[in-house]
């Protein structure tokens, strides 16, 4: 195995200085798979043929049982083949296909154990390689991919003669040249043709490009493949290598941007956070996220675990035909994430990248500091009676977002993997490990994840001999992932955590406590006051909530959480009959958490102490299982193909937790939080736990019939239960159908200008289910906890657990789209289109009750979501002077409805404690979401202005509490009152366009990539200052206040307890516009000259350095316009970071 | 192989067409239905200990609003916290401020009006014996009345629902009639009802008696001024006083402590718990001085921590008459703790560093705290000991039966006959240890004699939770309050436009805030 691995690199070990290395490669190919061998030998294969008038189909069918080599072929190539007369005995392969193919048109190639048969070009046709006589320069050369592995098969032709010969499995090649001149001709199926001009060379390497064309491009639907041009519904695919764009850390950062229609919304720029994903548009009340299918199994832990790396690509099915397939629960689209497989009969490849980053915020928000906010805090005091807080001025500045600011924060990113096959077998596997550290909150927001995944694949059984039962192949995919996350997630809360005290903690108080009377002080009121890890105690900050964030997060973020998710596929696919197949798979995943906290005794301030050590343990399982059989058919007759396909699909997942904590530890040691630390009365510890099931039983089917893949036609059916549902609703069914026209194979069209290469339009319509809501909201549990005392014991009670529905059904989404793709000057611009119109009804809504029912919330199928829009994507792709140019473009634009909720007006998103009540809501006719309040009017700039604003009529005054300085709101209604009825819409959260934009560019192993992204036409509600911490500090737009007349018509004066309502309403003094665009990756990279790497016994090295979230352009004054996790409302972001990576990517 | 590949194709055919029907059967884990509910006593029970949690939490939020709307405490907190407390302190609330006990937080008296409501309903269908049922729906009922007694002293219309609400009922509720409501907590406190609950004697400590119910229906029937009703309240009273099982506990200061508690002079505790249950005393966390640090004992009256919430005003010391030992029994004044800690430091009781201490950084702060729901380390637990302090809330106690019958013979006759100055003095006895101070009722007019009754009434219930309906009741707002900012207006809350919004229609915004 040895010597055969060496002899694949065509060079023999020479060198002792890469033992090391290969003895690295030795050992892991032995780990991996002791079966992997290398590519068979493929010619030299003999056969005897004695037929008369057979027709070629057959003659293959024959060699194939001599020989072993499959025939691949398109039906239309062989169309007009004649029939042949053969007669040899044990003569060579070749001899026998040139003899037969060369009067017909047609030629052959070997690849992977296969021939390939195609059309030859005009110019090939009746010229064969044998009659090529007169020699006067041999040259002779390898030929490798861009991967720079050896590529066997590639057809070499001398240009502008006959002469041509075919590279051998070392991807070598030697040719006769007429002169000394030459220009060599480099054809390859699925590769782009390349052209070399040689002189004197007398040996040359050549590298062809991968050819990406649109055309013969296969994506990936529900339940199988289909050839791009043939899909009838709006599916996007993000290959491997956009996706790896910027060596993402998460996937979904990896997809944003980069697909129409797909709007991802980070929730946090914290590491290991989530984003909020929409396909067209924010369908439902609901859970509005996607459905995420890996390698077939639904995932409930989304995809954020997986390695970026490992992904082969992701198809995100937009459209109701495409969903459909996955009825229940494909609502608000679907996303395919297929992993990485080997390549049978493809030579052992290893890769290995290293990266590393530094992170910062990206933005700074313009705070007060210590003088000016000294001179709004004595100017509210006076404003409100009140004697000057600062009455002698403060000398101490503190910038708190330099202080939490982890600054350089590193960003560690290792992947490894390797892959290859056998002529019977392949494989992947690869192992990666991901160190983040957040930009804020040294130590306390870390986050590693590591990941491990193999994936196989055998022929089990491969039988020539009959036509019946004569395949099955076995797969099977283990993956396993852990992730490490310290600290405690960092909050988007305008109520307290560590961004929303950056925004308010006041610029005068100190990080430390230096005055040693202060702390004399402490060591009476505060005993168990905060010392810092460099000996200073740190500064006490007593304004509720807000306290010292530093000394907040030393005590209270000692904790560690690991998840870790372990997934295992196994399919087995069986050939029963010829074009009949069943796939049978069995998925098992599971996850198990781990929760540890330790918290000390501690004194933040007079509201945040803590009287004794705690330890917290939660530990929590899940375990899914899903079973799925699935029959499909394919038949092509003339230039019918049909596909059918029918399955069954059932799924049980279940959940269970369990968690204790205890008091009076032994030591407080996050390494030791484990219960038996605690010394604690066993009385005072407490244990929960709890568990959910969840279960699914489906049938489905699909209908596809294409006409000559002109004339396009697709039909889905799939019936869903879910124990989510009571009796009456248990079951639903969805339908869809599409259609689709290739204009560009329409007779008429055979005249078509050149340049117009593809040209389809297709229509779909369908209805898909969301479901994803948590059992029994059908009926009527009792849910305990509301415990009352009796004789000094705590007595358990119990309540029922709310209002019941029992009608309570499956939310409905149904969507029509109408596309278009395009391919125009040989395939280097594509462009598709698309019109959607999605509505989704009877919405499972947590409908907001009214407080007189005594309960919050009651889940009701409840009004509907019209999103309509339009989706663009476009690519181009050419190369002037040797420089290779990209440029990929998407843009959607969504329009987003609610309706069918009559007069009612739902709340969404609040600002709880009297701080404004509602900000979000939903209304028949208004987008999703959309802020709604009063309306600002200017600024009263004297008493006269106060004592104008009267109600006509009766003349009292519509602001009776107002004083100069104060808002003056809108007396929308024109009543002469301002109430309720004079709110109005503000702005709305959801973007009407989204955007991305891809540029690339490489020269000579030079390569740059830049990307870009963003949204616009959306709003954003800044809160970050509460009104109730009166000592808060405010951003600069404050210094523009009003305080005194003319001084501002739109910021109001500062005054305690709000007696106006300017900042305690919601008005649009908070509403502000959220477009932006992002440069989210500027990459350059730099691929070594192959004849450097080759001593290094690589066979690509590339280096490259790259920005990520380098620059934002927009208006918005908060951290990051990006705002995920309330609609639109933002009470302080964990803004993403700018980080700066270099990094390393080997190949073996 | 063959046999493989049948065995696994017919295999997974056989589990993929599986009857799913079954499959998709599944059964909550850590609840049960309803409909197998309320089947035992012991689940009918746990139904009524949901109520109590109502009225041990949700209705103990009545508090703080209502003493902040009164005389007798500020605004407090640390500083800058208490801004949003000001609306109700100053009278600047308004329907976008102010939800109040309708439900500002989590808590909210609907809650206990919906407990209530259910378990009602649920021993109506019942198959449990009368007995029980009947003594447990009575339980609720009267629970049910104090709810809505609440909601009526704050705000006087508001939807009544008496059973229930089924989804479909819960957009088309109707706001009841001032006398409606009346009617409604009356029915619920009638004769035939509250003689299915418990004499006092057979009561367990935190539930309820015939004689908390007469008391609530007194009060009730007084804050609606229904005279017709008052010879049946004062017959009420009458038998609670005539009953002998109630009296006056000698020391009013003692009544606060451990050993006041479920004292002969109380009528209806609302009882908490400690052990790091969660079952504390809110209002030892919500009124106790910021940062104390007592180096006393349990047993030498050492006291915790709160968050000083309600800031006690010296106005309300000042008020108490020379003698009265209810201004000791009311005000904590915390200088003379520091002393007293002294004292026992130079007593050699303590160790000579020992001091005690607070924290002035709350507002209004005049060094002085609230008596009767200080934390006690007495009262405390080791663990987690802010949410856990255990003191219960004294509900009804004997002195008011007393007052309140005073009360009613002054507004039923007109004038205070000597049983009625008996009472009296026994008030004024237990106040000032003596009989020297004692002011004769007998002969005053109407008008003086109720004025006279309010001042006692201060004297004897500042901190109870009573305060600011007594002075609604006695028509005071404008002598005590104006100050303030208090105008007629502000008699009862707004409906707070959340609710309206929330309530698609059903709701419109009460008379006098329209």
């Amino acid at each position: 195995m040895y010597k055969k691995l060496m002899a694949c690199y065509g060079k023999s070990p020479n060198s002792d200085s890469i033992k090391l290395l290969m003895m690295l490669k030795f050992i892991l190919l032995l780990v991996v798979l002791s079966t992997t061998q290398l590519t068979a030998k493929v010619f030299g294969q003999r056969a005897s043929i004695n037929s008369k008038n057979i027709s070629l189909k057959r003659l293959f069918e024959d060699l194939r049982k001599q020989t072993g080599f499959h025939f691949l072929y398109l039906e239309e190539d062989l169309a007009g083949s004649k029939p042949v007369s053969l007669s040899m005995n044990n003569a060579e392969l070749e001899t026998i296909l040139d003899k037969a193919l060369s009067p017909q048109s047609l030629r052959y190639f070997v690849r992977n154990n296969r021939i390939v048969i195609e059309k030859a070009p005009l110019k090939e046709q009746h010229v064969m390689v044998a009659e090529v006589k007169e020699q006067k320069k041999e040259i002779s050369g390898v030929v490798v991919n861009a991967q720079g592995l050896p590529m066997q098969s590639v057809t070499v032709l001398l240009k502008g003669t006959a002469l041509k010969t075919m590279t051998d499995s070392k991807g070598a090649f030697s040719l006769e040249l007429n002169g000394k001149d030459a220009v060599l001709h480099f054809t390859a199926v699925g590769f782009k043709a390349q052209e070399v001009r040689v002189t004197n060379e007398r040996s040359i390497r050549v590298m062809l490009e991968d050819q990406v064309s649109d055309l013969t491009e296969v994506v990936v639907v529900g339940y199988g493949t289909q050839k791009k041009s043939v899909v009838s519904a709006a599916i996007s695919r993000v290959t491997a290598d956009e996706l790896d764009l910027g060596n993402p850390t998460n996937v979904q950062n990896a997809l944003k941007g980069k697909v129409s229609g797909v709007q991802i919304t980070s929730e946090s720029g914290q590491p290991g956070a989530n984003s909020k994903i929409r396909i067209r548009g924010t369908g439902t009340v609901n859970d509005a996220g996607p459905l995420y299918i890996v390698d077939g199994m639904p995932s409930y832990s989304g995809i954020n675990y997986l390695n970026p790396s490992d992904i082969e690509s992701i198809e995100v099915l937009k459209d109701a035909a495409s969903a459909a397939i996955y009825g229940a629960r494909g609502a608000n689209g679907v996303i395919l994430v297929s992993t990485k497989k080997g390549r049978q009969g493809s030579p052992t490849q290893m890769n290995y990248e290293f990266t590393y980053g530094i992170q910062n915020p990206e933005r700074k928000i313009n705070l007060l500091n210590s003088i000016d906010y000294q001179m709004l805090m004595n100017e509210m005091a006076q404003n409100s009676g009140k004697s000057p807080y600062f009455p002698t001025p403060s000398t101490v500045n503190t910038d708190w977002q330099e202080a939490l600011t982890y600054k350089n924060a590193p960003l560690k990113n290792h992947k490894f993997s390797l892959s290859g096959g056998t002529d019977k077998s392949s494989f992947y596997a690869s192992f990666s490990n991901v160190e983040q550290s957040g930009i804020f909150g040294k130590g306390y927001s870390d986050y590693e994840r590591t990941n491990a995944r193999l994936n196989y694949s055998t022929t089990l059984m491969d039988k020539d001999s009959r036509n019946w039962l004569n395949k099955v192949v076995f797969t099977t995919i283990a993956n396993y992932a852990k992730e490490r996350r310290k600290g405690s997630d960092i909050g988007n809360s305008e109520a307290g955590g560590l961004i929303a005290s950056i925004n308010m903690l006041p610029p005068t108080e100190a990080i430390y406590q230096t005055d040693p009377a202060k702390i004399k002080q402490y060591q009476q009121n505060f005993p168990n006051y905060i010392v810092a890890p460099n000996g200073m105690p740190y500064n006490i900050i007593d304004l509720n909530e807000i306290n010292n964030p530093l000394a907040a997060i030393q005590v209270n973020n000692n904790q560690l959480r690991t998840p870790q998710y372990f997934g295992s596929n196994m399919n087995v696919d069986v050939s029963i009959l010829p074009g009949l197949k069943l796939k049978s798979s069995l998925g098992l995943d599971w996850a198990f958490n781990s929760r540890r906290k330790v918290t000390p005794v501690y004194d933040l301030n007079t509201n945040n102490k803590n009287l004794n050590s705690i330890v917290e343990d939660l530990k929590s399982d899940s375990k899914f299982w899903q079973v799925e059989n699935v029959l499909s058919y394919t038949k092509s007759w003339n230039k019918h193909n049909l596909n059918l396909l029918a399955g069954t699909t059932m799924s049980s997942y279940f959940y269970s937790d369990l968690s204790g904590t205890d008091y009076d530890l032994l030591v407080v040691d996050l390494n030791k939080a484990y219960i038996d630390i605690a010394t604690g009365d066993r009385a005072n510890e407490r244990v929960n736990g709890g568990a959910s099931e969840h279960k699914l039983v489906s049938v489905f089917g699909r209908a596809s019939y294409n006409y000559d893949e002109k004339y396009l036609f697709e039909a889905v059916m799939r019936r869903d239960g879910s124990s989510n549902f009571g009796p009456k609703h248990k079951y639903a069914v969805f339908p869809s159908v599409s259609a689709g026209w290739v204009l560009t194979k329409e007779g008429f069209m055979a005249n078509r200008p050149g340049w117009l290469d593809f040209a389809k339009i297709r229509a779909s319509w369908g209805q898909n289910g969301n479901e994803a809501i948590g059992a029994f909201g059908y009926t009527s549990n009792m849910s305990v906890g509301y415990n009352a005392v009796i004789d000094g014991k705590v007595l358990t009670g119990a309540k029922t657990s709310g209002y019941v529905n029992e009608d309570l059904k499956w939310e409905t989404s149904e969507q029509t789209d109408i596309g278009l793709d395009l391919r125009l000057f040989n395939g280097k611009f594509s462009f598709t289109a698309d019109y959607f119109v999605k509505n989704t009804k009877d919405m499972l809504l947590w409908m907001q009750l009214p407080e007189y029912t005594g309960f919050r919330s009651m889940r009701v199928n409840y009004g509907a979501v019209r999103n309509e829009g339009v989706e663009l994507e476009a690519s181009y792709k050419a190369t002037i002077n040797k420089v290779n140019f990209g440029i990929g473009a998407n843009a959607s634009y969504v329009k987003n409805v609610v309706s069918n909720i009559g007069p009612d007006r739902v709340g969404l998103d609040i600002i709880g404690g009297g701080l404004g009540g509602t900000v979000t809501w939903m209304e028949s006719g208004k987008p999703y979401g959309f802020f709604y309040g009063y309306v600002h009017d200017g600024i009263f700039q004297n008493m006269n202005e106060v004592n104008a604003h009267v109600n006509s009529k009766t003349g009292s005054l519509i602001q009776p509490n107002a004083k100069p300085g104060d808002v003056r709101f809108k007396d929308v209604n024109g009543d002469g009152s301002l109430d309720g009825n004079d709110r109005q819409m503000l702005g709305k959260p959801n973007p009407d366009w989204t955007f991305g934009l891809n540029l690339h560019a490489d020269w000579k192993g030079f390569d740059v990539q830049a990307f870009l992204q963003g949204v616009a036409g959306n709003e954003i509600y800044k809160f970050y200052r509460r009104v109730n911490i009166t000592q808060a500090n405010w951003d600069g737009s404050w210094l523009d206040r009003w305080h005194g007349e003319g001084t501002s018509n739109w910021m109001p004066r500062l005054v305690e307890g709000d007696p106006n309502h300017n900042t305690t309403w919601v008005s649009n003094l908070f509403v502000e516009k959220g477009d932006y665009v992002r440069l989210k990756v500027l990459q350059v990279g730099y691929s070594l000259p192959e004849a450097a790497v080759k001593k290094l016994w690589m066979s690509r090295l590339r280096v490259f350095a790259q920005g990520e979230n380098l620059w934002t352009w927009t208006k918005y004054s908060g951290y990051d316009p990006e705002v995920g996790t309330r609609n639109g409302f933002d009470g302080g972001t964990y803004p993403q970071a700018k980080i700066f990576t270099i990094g390393a990517s080997v190949t073996f | 192989m063959k046999t493989i590949i049948r065995s696994t194709v017919i295999l997974s055919f056989l589990v993929g067409l599986n009857s799913c029907s079954k499959f998709l059967e599944i059964n909550p884990t850590t609840q049960v239905s309803e409909q197998e509910f309320y089947k035992n006593e012991q689940e009918v029970m746990m139904g009524l200990y949901a109520i109590m949690d109502d009225a041990q939490n949700g209705l103990m939020e009545v508090f703080s609003y209502a003493s902040l709307l009164s005389d007798e405490s500020e605004t407090g907190g640390g500083i800058g916290e208490g801004v949003y407390k000001e609306k109700y302190d100053r009278f600047t609330f308004d329907p976008t401020t102010s939800p109040a006990w309708w439900n500002e937080w989590d808590y909210g008296l609907y809650n206990g009006v919906t407990s209530c409501n259910i378990l009602i309903s649920k021993l109506g269908q019942s198959s449990l014996p009368a007995t029980f049922t009947n003594a447990i729906s009575a339980e609720a009922k009267f629970h049910r009345a104090l709810f809505y007694y609440h909601l009526f002293m704050g705000y006087e219309q508001f939807p009544l629902i008496g059973d229930r609400l089924a989804p479909s009922q819960i957009y088309s509720v109707k706001k009841g009639t001032r006398e409606e409501i009346y009617q409604f907590m009356m029915n619920d406190l009638s004769n035939d009802v509250i003689q299915y609950l418990p004499e006092k004697g057979s009561t367990q400590k935190g539930r309820i008696s015939k004689d908390a119910a007469r008391v609530l229906r007194a009060k009730i029937v007084l804050f609606q001024r229904d005279e017709q009703a008052y010879p049946t309240a004062l017959a009420d009273l009458k038998s609670i006083i005539a009953s002998n099982r109630y009296a006056l506990l000698p020391d009013y200061t003692k009544l606060w402590l451990k050993e006041g508690e479920f004292s002969a002079e109380n009528i209806y505790d609302i009882t908490y718990a400690g052990n790091n249950t969660g079952e504390g005393n809110g209002l030892g966390r919500a009124l106790s001085g910021r940062g104390v640090i007592d180096p006393r004992s349990a047993a030498q009256g050492g006291l915790l921590e709160g968050y000083g919430q309600n800031t006690m005003p010296s106005t309300i010391y000042k008020m108490f008459k020379p003698g009265d030992t209810r201004r000791e029994g009311t005000v904590i004044d915390y200088k003379k703790e520091i002393d007293k800690v002294n004292a026992l430091v130079a007593a050699g009781q303590l160790e000579p560093s020992a001091a005690f201490r607070i924290q002035t950084n709350q507002e209004n702060f005049e060094w002085l705290g609230h008596y009767k729901y200080h934390a006690r380390k007495e009262n405390a637990t080791d663990v987690n000991p802010l949410n856990n302090y255990s003191m219960p809330f004294r509900f009804f106690r004997y002195a008011d039966v007393l007052l309140l019958a005073i009360e009613l013979q002054v507004r039923s006759l007109g004038q205070v006959d000597a049983e009625g100055q008996a009472w009296f003095n026994q008030i004024r006895d237990r106040a000032f240890q003596n009989a020297n101070n004692r002011i004769s009722l007998q002969g005053l007019s109407k008008t003086d004699a109720l004025n006279r009754l309010f001042e006692e009434r201060g004297y004897e219930f500042i901190d109870e939770m009573q305060r600011w309906f007594d002075i609604m009741r006695f028509d005071k707002g404008t002598e005590i309050l104006a100050a303030k900012g208090w105008t007629e207006k502000f008699r009862y809350f707004p409906i707070a436009q959340k609710e309206i919004d929330a309530s698609k229609g059903a709701l419109d915004q009460n008379p006098g805030w329209k």
